[in-house]
């Protein structure tokens, strides 16, 4: 399943629909749906606020299934993830792959401290199994993957 | 944004009528509950049992929330459905936020703490 959403921020409930209308033909836990739901919500977002695109742009969303797998990917024209952040973000996962089913961004920080703002990324790599991204020709990619048990 | 808020014991009760916290309402979210603290209340409970999905910006906007408190009361939240506080507990801000089951068990709670 293939569609196009306009890149604002009340597009996300929508792309929250075309995921319901996609998932309701396979089986899946109730975690799993949600998990997909978020990551596909923060991806869309980081396009949205980061990507600096015009009024009129859209992201592409292809919803696939491929071997007890969600695949979804996401084009768009906007500006790209920077690298070094990329990096850093799966750096940090590979990290703390012992303990995946936390991220360590609220850990023993002073009120003050505590982010507001830049866990997307963090979330979207803990929720899904694999996440790639490239940029070329003009084309952001992003695909995100996640096994159905 | 469309939001119940009532006032029970000196504790300001705030009930989002939405299904959806994410980025497209959170910032208005925010910036609504923000303007009780500053007007003066100090113990606030979010109501999310019409709430089936937050994004990380609503994790922000709590954040925030609770800085503007400054630690000079209380913001605790109920009637999380398990997604949600699945999300809380993958970030850790269950370690941070109080977090009730449901509305009169947060309200008996909170109640011992404030008087």
């Amino acid at each position: 399943m293939r569609v196009m959403i306009p890149a604002h921020l009340e597009s996300l409930a929508l792309a929250s629909q075309y995921w319901h209308e996609f998932m309701h033909r396979h089986v899946m836990s109730d975690d799993t749906r949600y998990a997909v739901d978020l990551a596909l919500c923060e991806a869309l977002s980081n396009i949205i606020r980061h990507g600096k695109l015009d009024d009129s742009a859209c992201i592409e969303i292809e919803f696939l299934w491929r071997d007890h797998a969600v695949k979804i990917i996401l084009r768009d024209q906007g500006v790209s993830i920077p690298a070094t952040l990329l990096s850093q973000v799966q750096l940090s996962q590979e990290e703390g792959d012992q303990n995946k089913n936390e991220i360590s961004c609220f850990d023993s920080t002073p009120l003050a401290d505590l982010p507001e703002g830049g866990m997307g990324l963090m979330l979207i790599f803990s929720l899904m199994d694999e996440v790639h991204y490239q940029s070329s020709s003009n084309v952001n990619e992003l695909t995100l993957l996640k096994s159905i048990n | 944004m469309n939001i119940q808020i009532k006032s029970v014991h000196g504790i300001l009760v705030v009930i989002p009528l939405v299904r959806r916290l994410d980025a497209s309402v959170s910032a208005k979210f925010k910036e609504e509950v923000l303007a009780h603290i500053q007007r003066g209340e100090r113990d606030l409970l979010l109501d999310f049992q019409r709430v089936d999905f937050i994004d990380s910006s609503c994790l922000g906007a709590l954040v925030s929330l609770m800085k503007a408190l400054n630690a000079n009361g209380e913001l605790a939240l109920c009637s999380i459905n398990a997604n949600i506080l699945g999300m809380f507990r993958l970030t850790r801000m269950d370690r941070i936020f109080n977090l009730y089951t449901d509305q009169d068990t947060a309200l008996q709670q909170m109640n011992r703490t404030v008087s």
